[in-house]
């Protein structure tokens, strides 16, 4: 029984590989690290000035607009991905094949997961290319003439895709639930912006300086994570943080409980298509 | 003695929505090798009962059993050998065929060498390499077929198989759907509104409304069942002496092309009539049954309930 569910796991995933492609999450997953990287490269081409270390402080960049944006990234990304199967009638065949109900459930979660991955590899490709672009228009920026700062992408990048999995897990959940495209999305963007709409009034009211415990609040919110370490993450110190801080592996922990309740909640529906 | 097997057998099920009941207590066999047709009118409960034997919906009340596996415990065993296609076509339209069918092969471990073989079957090779969305919905459905078809099937489940097709197609999937029953053996198990094609394959019929079963059992029993008699339309060199002498044996109308209809209480009375017409000395032009029988015995059948 063991072996049938992961056979037929890997199955599910490999035909979620083949669909997957052509549509408009995989075509987002390329594009968003792009968006991201020419941002930051338009921000290089205007700065007056010159780092001497370009590498790291480019993918730190990167790193924080793909970290400001990925809520919204991937409550897009998980409403495309699920909705291939509502809009093409996809469930009734997907759920009325001889395999476990828990590899479907599963098997799309993973592909969904491997999407985020996707884009921050993506995400290395194009900081790749484009850095040398930028130099040449800018030629005081010496990339080509230092090393690229591999364990500093590994550390950010790790870190921000685990820092989307709270968001994806309870995402992937509200689609399943809600059953619709507008409702799951409608749900993540409040959750999104609520905490910015806070962190904004905070800032006009003048008490964000004396908010910083206020602010630490957020990073307990997981549509907010990101959010948060885009501040944390660039230190006036430049202090390395730990690439799992104690606050992410409480995320993942409970995105871990999130999955596990959303399966057994999937388990035990009456209707599946 | 050999016992004729059922592929599908539900027993009591009853099953609900919320607060809407859909089936009550209904009992169904499918007899293995059988075309098995399924009728009834909107919202009479066909479809629902086709998602309960799929695992699509989870059975309130009631045994359903595939091959004799029941559907709650083995769901993977019964499907394993079943192929269906329910309701709206499913299908990847960013994709083309062989992509679409594909999938179904990766998910069911089937050698994609099949891909070409319910291509050709389907009729749809030559445009395969079409993407879905340019499909006319007909070719969606010869494709649906094609899917269910994908892990060469004992039993195929189809919702309104026939639905968006032109006359043209209609008769190549009732073909294939004879071939596939006679030749190779496969239990058919469908859905459709259009009786008449129900009536041209089917060897066995259910009728389902206002959630009860009014009817299951072969083709013939439900036509020779007298609900309404069967109508014979008698066309002779002599029509005067003809509706005069068939008139004082069997109730008797006369269509609106002057043509002679014969109403008996069994199909079998027919070849009566053709002897009272010989012994009388009237040369025969026509004798056949009235067509669309199965619709009249249908609708008979719901005005009673």
């Amino acid at each position: 029984m063991k072996s049938l569910l992961i056979t037929d796991f890997f199955n599910i995933y490999r035909g979620e590989w083949l669909k997957t492609r052509k549509t408009l999450a995989f075509w987002m997953t390329i594009l968003f690290p792009f968006f991201c990287t020419i941002l930051v490269s338009l921000k290089f081409l205007g700065d007056k000035q010159i780092p001497t270390e370009p590498w790291p402080m480019f993918m730190k960049q990167v790193n924080n607009v793909m970290s400001f944006f990925l809520p919204f990234f991937l409550i897009l990304l998980v409403s495309f991905t699920t909705q291939i199967e509502y809009k093409n009638h996809g469930w009734k065949q997907l759920y009325s094949q001889p395999v476990p109900r828990l590899s479907i459930f599963l098997g799309k979660y993973l592909m969904i997961l491997t999407l985020l991955v996707v884009s921050v590899l993506f995400a290395l490709i194009i900081i790749s290319g484009l850095a040398p672009i930028v130099q040449l228009i800018r030629p005081g920026l010496n990339f080509t003439g230092t090393s690229f700062d591999y364990i500093t992408f590994v550390r950010l990048f790790t870190h921000t895709i685990l820092g989307g999995v709270f968001i994806m897990t309870l995402q992937y959940w509200f689609c399943i639930r809600l059953r619709g495209f507008m409702a799951p999305i409608i749900t993540g963007v409040f959750f999104t912006i609520i905490p910015i709409a806070y962190v904004m009034i905070l800032g006009i009211a003048g008490l964000l300086k004396k908010g910083k415990e206020i602010l630490k609040v957020f990073e307990y919110d997981p549509y907010s994570y990101p959010f948060s370490t885009t501040f944390r993450i660039m230190p006036a110190d430049n202090a390395p943080s730990p690439i799992i801080p104690d606050i992410l592996q409480l995320h993942l922990g409970i995105a871990l409980a999130i999955l596990i309740l959303a399966a057994i909640d999937n388990h035990f529906r009456k209707v599946y298509a | 003695m050999n016992q004729v097997k059922n592929v599908i057998r539900i027993d009591n099920l009853s099953f609900g929505y919320r607060n809407k009941q859909v089936l009550d207590s209904i009992c169904l066999d499918v007899p293995e090798g059988s075309i098995f047709g399924f009728l009834g009118p909107n919202g009479a409960g066909k479809t629902t009962t086709i998602k309960i034997l799929l695992g699509l919906l989870k059975v309130d009340d009631g045994h359903v059993s595939l091959f004799e596996k029941d559907i709650n415990t083995h769901r993977i065993e019964g499907l394993k050998s079943t192929g269906a296609m329910v309701e709206d076509p499913s299908l990847y339209e960013h994709l083309n065929a062989r992509e679409n069918l594909k999938i179904n092969c990766a998910i069911r471990k089937i050698s994609t060498t099949r891909i070409e073989e319910v291509l050709l079957q389907v009729g749809l090779t030559a445009d395969a390499h079409r993407k879905v969305r340019n499909y006319s919905s007909g070719m969606k459905q010869r494709l649906a077929l094609a899917q269910a078809l994908l892990p060469s099937p004992k039993l195929l489940m189809l919702d309104e198989p026939i639905n968006g097709l032109d006359p043209a197609g209609i008769i190549e999937i009732r073909n294939l759907l004879l071939d596939l029953n006679q030749n190779h053996g496969i239990t058919v198990f469908l859905s459709s509104h259009i009786l008449p094609e129900i009536e041209k394959l089917c060897s066995h019929v259910a009728v389902i409304n206002k959630r009860n079963i009014l009817y299951q059992g072969s083709m013939n029993g439900l036509l020779n069942t007298g609900i309404n008699g069967a109508r014979l339309i008698v066309e002779t060199d002599q029509p005067v002496k003809t509706k005069e002498l068939l008139s004082r044996l069997y109730p008797v109308e006369v269509s609106g092309d002057h043509k002679i209809i014969v109403i008996l209480s069994d199909r079998n009375e027919a070849k009566d009539v053709a002897k009272h017409l010989v012994d009388a000395g009237i040369g025969i032009l026509l004798l056949q049954p009235e067509t669309h029988e199965l619709e009249a015995s249908f609708l008979e059948l719901l005005k009673d309930n």
